[in-house]
This record gives C-alpha cells, sequence and structure tokens, in this order.
C-alpha cells in the first residue's frame, strides 16, 4: 500500500531526511516515532503530496505520487498535528465540501455515523472556529475518513483530545486497520505506539534507525532484561547517536 | 510609582535586538533588498516633495520656515484633538494592549503590574522614537529646528498614545459601573447632543468651514480644552534651544507623565476586563492575518447553500469560498454594492465639473486597487490552508478556478452596478464608454485577480501589516503596485492593439474591435491558469 524506496528532502543545505526506504502493507498500522526534527512530519508531507520529494520513488496504493498524484491522493487520507480547518465553514459543511472533492456519492448516511461516532452531532451546524482544539481534531479525522480511504496518515494524533476521544480515535484506527487499509502515526506517546501499533520505524536526524516489526524490534533490544518497552529501545538508539555524534 | 524593572529593560533591549537581527536577516534576500530600495526611494522622494524649493541659480532655500509654521500653530492643536479622538474611537482593543505570550510570560512572573504597565508604555515609546525619525526628516520646511521637530515629534505622539490610552481606560471604568443597554443609549445621547451641538454651531457661524473652526478655536471653552496641545505645538515650532525649546519640552514630558500615573491609578480597576479585550484583539489579529481581511471580523453563522455542486471538482473550492463571503464579507460586499448604486448620482451631484478621464481613472483606481484588497477570498486568504488544497485529489489548475470564481464574480458585479449606475446619469460618450466597458469587465477581473493571486503564491505573506509601523508591508505594497499596474497596462494594450489592427483591417467595425479585444483579454486571463498551476503545484508549505 505505502512504499517509500531512498527517499531524501534537503531543505538548502540542511538534509530533512536521508536515504529513506520502508513499506507498509493493508492492515498495517506503522508507528513512526523519533525525537523532534527527526523527519517524521517532512515524511509524512511528502507522502500527502503537500511538499515535493527531493528524490526516491514513493508510491501510495500502488500510484506514485510524482507521476500520478490525483490517483494516489484520492485513495489517501491525511491528519495533521494542527488541523487546518476552514473557519467560516459548519461541521457538516465541512464534510460536504469533502464528499463534493473526492466524489464521494451517498456520503450522508456515512457523515452521520462519523459525527455519531465523534459525538459531534450537536455542533453539526456550529461554524468551526469556534470549535475546541479537541472537536477541531476530531473533526479533521472524521473529514479524512469520509472517502474510505486505503492509506490513513496521523501526525500527532490524539493531540488535545479527552479519554473518551482518545479511545474513540484509536479504536477507529484498529477498525480501518481491519478493514485493510495501511496506516502510519506519527507520535511521541510511546505507549500508545507500542499498543496500537504492528510495526515501528524509528527515524533519527533524517535516517532510518530501525524498522520492522514491533514484536522483532522489542525481542531484539530484549537481550539485556526481559519485558523491554518502546521507550527503553527509543532511549538506547537515540541516546547512542546522540553520543555518536555528540 | 515602581520603577520599571531591570528585566523588562533586558527584555525590551532583547526585543529590540531581535526585531534588527530580523530586518537585517531579511536584507540578504533579493526580495528584502529590493522592498529596502523602494521604501528608501518613496522616502527620497517624500522628503524631496516636502523640502522647501532650492533656487537652481545660487541654491539659496526659498521660502521661510516661519511662514509655513504659521498654518501649523493655527491648525496643529485642532489636529492633534482630532487624532486623539479618532484614535480612542478607532482603536480596536483594550488601552494598553498586551499580547497573548506577554500575558502567558510575563503575568505569572514576579513582576508587579505598574512594572508590566511602564514596560508596555516604554514599547510604545521605542516605536514613537522610530516614527518621530521619519517625521524629523521630513518636516524640515514646517520647523525652525531639526531637534525640535524631533523632540515635538516624539512626545507629541507619546501624549496622543497615553492620552487615548487614558480616555480609554475612563471609558472602560464608566462602562463598568452601568449596564450594556444603559450603555448603547448614554453613546447615542452623547453623539446625537454631539451632533447637534455641530449642527447648530456651523449653521450660526453663516461661513466657510475654516471660519467656524477658527471661531470655535477663540471662545474660551476651545482655548482651556486645546491648552495641552498647545504646549506639543510650541515644542515644535521652537526657535532656540534655550529657553524655549527646552521650556515646553520639559512641561510636555510633565503631562505626558502625569498621564502615565493616571493610567497606573485607572488601571487597577480595569484590570480584568484588559486582559479580556486584549486576548480579544489578539484573535482579531490572526483572523485579519488568516483572512487577508483588515477588519478581521468574526465569521458569522449563516445559511448553508443546499450542496456543493461537484463540476470536475471546481464547485466545491467555490462553493466554499461563497460561503466566506457570505460570512465573512457580507458587510463589505453590501457595503460596496451601495457605493456602487449610489456612484452615479454621487458623480453628478457631487463632482458635475470632473472631466470624464478623471471618472474613468476613479472607476479604474476602485476596480484595481480597492476592491482586490477589500475582497480576499480566494489563495490569499487561505496561507493557512494550503495543506488542505494540495492534498485534494484535484488538479492545481480546477483549484485555481475555484479559487478565483467567487472573488471574479462578485468584484464584475460591483463593477457592473457602478457602470451602470454612472451610465445612468450620464449621456452622449459618456454613456456609451461605460455600457462598452461593460462586457471587458468579466475577463479583466480574471486577468487582475490571476496576476494578484500568482504574485501572492510567488511571494507568499499576509495582506494585513505587522504591527503599527510594518515597513516591509509599505515596501511589498508598493512593488506589487507597481508590478501589477505594469502587467495589467501591458496586457490591456496588447488586447487593444490586436483590436486596433483589427479595425484598421475591417475599415472601422468597432463591433470586430470589441470582440477581438474581448477574445484577446479573455485568452490572457486564461493564459494565467497554468501559471497559476504551476505556482500552486510549486508552493512549499513548509517555508510560508
Amino acid at each position: 500500500m505505502i512504499q517509500v524506496n531512498n527517499f531524501t528532502k534537503t531543505y538548502n543545505d540542511f538534509v530533512a531526511v536521508q536515504n529513506l526506504s520502508f513499506r507498509v502493507a493493508a492492515g498495517e498500522i506503522l508507528g513512526l516515532v523519533g525525537p523532534n526534527g527527526a523527519g517524521k512530519t517532512t515524511t509524512l508531507r511528502v507522502l500527502s503530496g503537500i511538499i515535493p520529494p527531493g528524490s526516491g520513488e514513493l508510491t501510495v496504493a500502488g500510484h506514485d505520487i510524482i507521476g500520478d498524484p490525483i490517483a494516489a491522493k484520492q485513495a489517501l487520507g491525511y491528519i495533521p498535528d494542527d488541523p487546518r480547518l476552514f473557519d467560516t465553514l459548519t461541521v457538516w459543511e465541512h464534510l460536504e465540501f469533502i464528499a463534493a472533492a473526492y466524489g464521494v456519492a451517498d456520503y450522508q448516511p456515512t457523515a452521520n455515523a462519523l459525527l455519531h461516532f465523534f459525538n459531534l452531532e450537536g455542533k453539526r451546524h456550529h461554524v468551526v472556529q469556534g470549535l475546541s482544539r479537541g472537536m477541531r481534531q476530531k473533526l479533521a479525522i472524521a473529514c479524512a475518513y469520509l472517502h474510505q480511504p486505503k492509506v490513513i496518515l496521523f501526525d500527532e494524533p490524539l493531540t488535545g483530545l479527552d479519554p473518551a476521544g482518545i479511545r474513540a480515535i484509536k479504536e477507529s484506527m484498529r477498525e480501518r486497520a481491519c478493514q485493510g487499509a495501511a496506516i502510519i502515526i506519527s507520535s511521541h506517546l510511546l505507549s500508545m505506539v507500542e499498543t496500537l501499533c504492528t510495526h515501528l520505524l524509528l527515524l533519527d536526524h533524517g535516517e532510518a534507525q530501525c524498522f520492522g516489526r514491533m514484536e522483532d524490534v522489542l525481542r531484539t533490544f530484549d537481550e539485556a532484561k526481559h519485558d523491554t518497552t518502546l521507550e527503553d529501545v527509543f532511549f538506547s538508539i537515540t541516546r547512542e547517536d546522540a553520543s555518536d555524534t555528540g | 510609582m515602581t520603577a520599571l524593572d531591570v528585566m523588562l529593560v533586558k527584555l525590551l533591549l532583547l526585543r529590540l535586538r531581535g526585531g534588527i537581527r530580523h530586518r537585517l536577516r531579511e536584507l540578504k534576500t533579493l526580495r528584502g533588498l529590493l522592498f529596502l530600495g523602494v521604501t528608501v526611494a518613496v522616502l527620497a522622494l517624500l522628503m524631496k516633495h516636502t523640502a522647501l524649493p532650492v533656487n537652481p541659480l545660487d541654491g539659496t532655500v526659498q521660502g521661510e520656515p516661519d511662514l509655513l509654521g504659521e498654518p501649523l500653530a493655527r491648525w496643529m492643536p485642532l489636529g492633534l484633538l482630532a487624532a486623539c479622538l479618532l484614535t480612542v474611537l478607532t482603536a480596536p482593543g483594550p488601552a494598553i494592549h498586551f499580547s497573548p505570550s506577554e500575558i502567558n510570560l510575563l503575568f505569572s512572573a514576579p513582576f508587579s503590574r505598574c512594572a508590566l504597565l511602564l514596560y508596555k508604555i516604554s514599547f510604545y515609546a521605542f516605536g514613537a522614537l522610530l516614527t518621530s525619525l521619519l517625521i524629523t526628516l521630513l518636516l524640515p520646511p514646517f520647523t525652525e529646528m531639526p531637534v525640535a521637530a524631533f523632540a515635538g515629534a516624539f512626545l507629541t505622539l507619546l501624549f496622543i498614545q497615553l492620552l487615548s490610552a487614558v480616555i480609554g481606560l475612563l471609558g472602560h471604568r464608566l462602562a463598568g459601573c452601568c449596564s450594556l443597554q444603559l450603555r448603547r443609549g448614554h453613546v447615542v445621547l452623547l453623539l446625537a447632543v454631539l451632533v447637534a451641538v455641530l449642527a447648530w454651531y456651523f449653521s450660526s457661524a453663516g461661513s466657510s468651514l475654516s471660519d467656524a473652526l477658527a471661531r470655535f478655536q477663540s471662545s474660551p471653552a476651545a482655548i482651556l480644552l486645546l491648552a495641552p496641545f498647545e504646549v506639543f505645538v510650541q515644542i515644535f515650532l521652537a526657535p532656540v534651544i534655550y529657553p524655549d525649546l527646552l521650556r515646553w519640552a520639559v512641561l510636555g514630558v510633565a503631562i505626558n507623565a502625569g498621564l502615565i500615573a493616571a493610567i497606573i491609578a485607572l488601571d487597577r480597576s480595569t484590570y480584568e476586563s484588559s486582559i479580556a479585550a486584549s486576548l480579544a484583539l489578539h484573535q482579531r489579529w490572526v483572523r485579519a492575518r488568516r483572512s487577508g481581511l483588515l477588519w478581521g471580523v468574526q465569521p458569522v453563522e449563516g445559511r448553508s447553500f443546499r450542496r456543493p455542486p461537484v463540476i470536475g471538482g471546481i464547485g466545491p473550492i467555490a462553493w466554499r469560498q461563497l460561503l466566506t463571503a457570505q460570512r465573512s464579507y457580507r458587510k463589505a460586499v453590501l457595503v460596496f454594492l451601495a457605493v456602487a448604486l449610489l456612484a452615479g448620482p454621487l458623480l453628478v451631484i457631487v463632482a458635475a465639473e470632473v472631466s470624464l478621464w478623471s471618472r474613468i481613472g476613479f472607476v479604474f483606481f476602485i476596480a484595481v486597487y480597492v476592491l482586490p484588497r477589500a475582497l480576499v477570498f480566494d489563495f490569499r486568504s487561505d496561507l493557512d490552508s494550503m495543506e488542505t488544497f494540495k492534498v485534494l485529489p484535484l488538479r492545481p489548475w480546477k483549484i485555481s478556478v475555484g479559487q478565483l470564481l467567487a472573488p471574479v464574480l462578485l468584484t464584475s458585479l460591483v463593477e457592473w452596478l457602478l457602470l451602470g449606475s454612472i451610465a445612468m446619469c450620464l449621456d452622449g460618450v459618456g454613456r456609451v464608454m461605460a455600457v462598452g466597458l461593460m462586457p471587458f469587465i468579466l475577463p479583466f477581473n480574471g486577468l487582475l485577480y490571476g496576476i494578484e493571486n500568482l504574485l501572492f503564491l510567488l511571494f507568499p505573506t499576509p495582506l494585513v501589516p505587522v504591527g503599527r509601523v510594518d515597513f516591509d508591508f509599505l515596501g511589498r505594497t508598493l512593488v506589487e503596485f507597481a508590478v501589477k499596474t505594469s502587467l495589467l497596462i501591458g496586457a490591456c494594450g496588447l488586447a487593444v492593439a490586436a483590436g486596433k489592427r483589427v479595425l484598421d483591417a475591417t475599415e472601422s467595425s468597432w463591433t470586430a474591435f470589441a470582440i477581438v479585444t474581448w477574445c484577446t483579454l479573455a485568452l490572457l486571463a486564461i493564459l494565467m491558469l497554468p501559471l497559476l498551476s504551476r505556482a500552486f503545484d510549486r508552493f512549499d508549505v513548509s517555508r510560508r
């Protein structure tokens, strides 16, 4: 579903991502972790077609994001860390807009179900400018789900959400993956990534430090002690890296 | 009075250094250099314009500063009073405004409220210092000494700011004492009394406005009211440093110190409302920068159009912009429509002597400079939402058409009404020209908004200035206007030239001329689409 080969992105002299390669198959949830400035958001933005890649091959649902960007975007749902909604539109109008832009016919039942699921029914006719951060986040996710994307990219999806919202979104992610979607979640919440994701990609200084199935990664670092957590793995790798560069 | 905290002084200096560093960094780019060059050129032109004429034969300065100072001495006190009232009436927020970062970081830090107020006033004083330098450069013909001009400008600007703050705080305090309904009633009553008094005064004067104002200035009430303002006029016009300038400047400083003491005393009772107003003002600035709408109104909830039409993906984008126009720009659109309808009768009543070309110039100015900056619901108002558009599965040209459709149609509607209204009130050549221009409005606006958006996508910056003195914004606007005007004149010239060729070839067929000119203009507007698409495609949201 998602295939990235030798992807590199630079800003002037600064290398944001270097020679990154990974793949996410249907039904898999990839946790993308790393310190600030590791290149996580850049990777997601390039995959979603927001910024062009420097070099490399990136395909989404079998479509090259440079050669066939429209088909790639048609199969994609992207939820940025800071949901950019249209201040002058209501909650329902956002769903109507997305349905028209993605050509979703008979969208009302799905849209109603999403509003119900995210507890936004009472806000249906409210202009989004008045919504809280968490509600805006839920609406952004509802918009991304509306066209049933095969690939979903989440950038810090749980920021600003209440406990019920967090549970609902985690549940929805598992559900989408079971239905065959390939999902990438970029997050600093390591415990959430550990319990939710099937695979892990740890980025540091724009380079992949480890990539594989979650249990395989944890097992690799399990030599010293049992019950290794993702947090142990994370600090083990990033500290090593810091001492190398330092 | 608690002194200004040392740490706050340090913060002021750090912010000043940061501002200078930011400006210097911008100068490293071609765009920054270009803007600086244009700003300096405009300043030089203004200085040349305001300088006293020089005799080309012997280089002596013609004219007397005193002669120019006389009208200044006469009208400046009234002007300062008007400036204060205008500042109070048009101020969108609290008398002393703190930004959210100042509220979060400084209010919870161990600083007294008095120290914070002094910090903020010092911040304003820095701004006044910079503006005073500019005024000093532009004012030599009106004053005897540059030092006097600088001191006068600085103390006067500070005085206006402080007096406005005092009036604002007094207003807050009074407002807190009565209910909203009662407050509105008082304001309406006060305004009605003021209008009645002014009407009576001017009608009884029986002569020109300047005579009436002169009579007012010589009345005992006005002498008392304008006395503090006179002090600042005397600083400007002081002929020598000692005793004139020093004496008046000390008095000016004392007045300003008194106002600062009044602000600190009044602020105690308006502390909470001041914080709320500061945050509300910040929200308004955020909205203004997001929407490109200078007055940053809160979008109102309104009726939704039934459902977005698809039209290959163009429909939802245009539908969304029409909703934005309806909710954020409704008042602006209505005002423009009303003004357009009244333009014809007003031109007949007010400017019967105005030539046809001046009227055409007026329409051109409104069409090219006023409307595109007032009706901003296209890419320019979506700087923060570019990510959303980039993710949509739509070709860039479709997004561009969708973004431009609503502003082009609404602007055209305003201009059709404007020309129609003018045509109704004219006859002969004027009417023929007004009616003849109507079909060209649509392709012209397509081209105009295409250029506006292309420049924005190539050099993306918010359309509203940052803070009170944004020289970058000034330079940027001047460059944009120059480029836009050149491109429009070039495109229109090309279209007319194509029409002229057909006119010559068809032995004066004006119909053929109009059709070819229209088609050329429309073609040029359509040619903007690939450019816009390319610019949108290349737009890098991570670098905005």
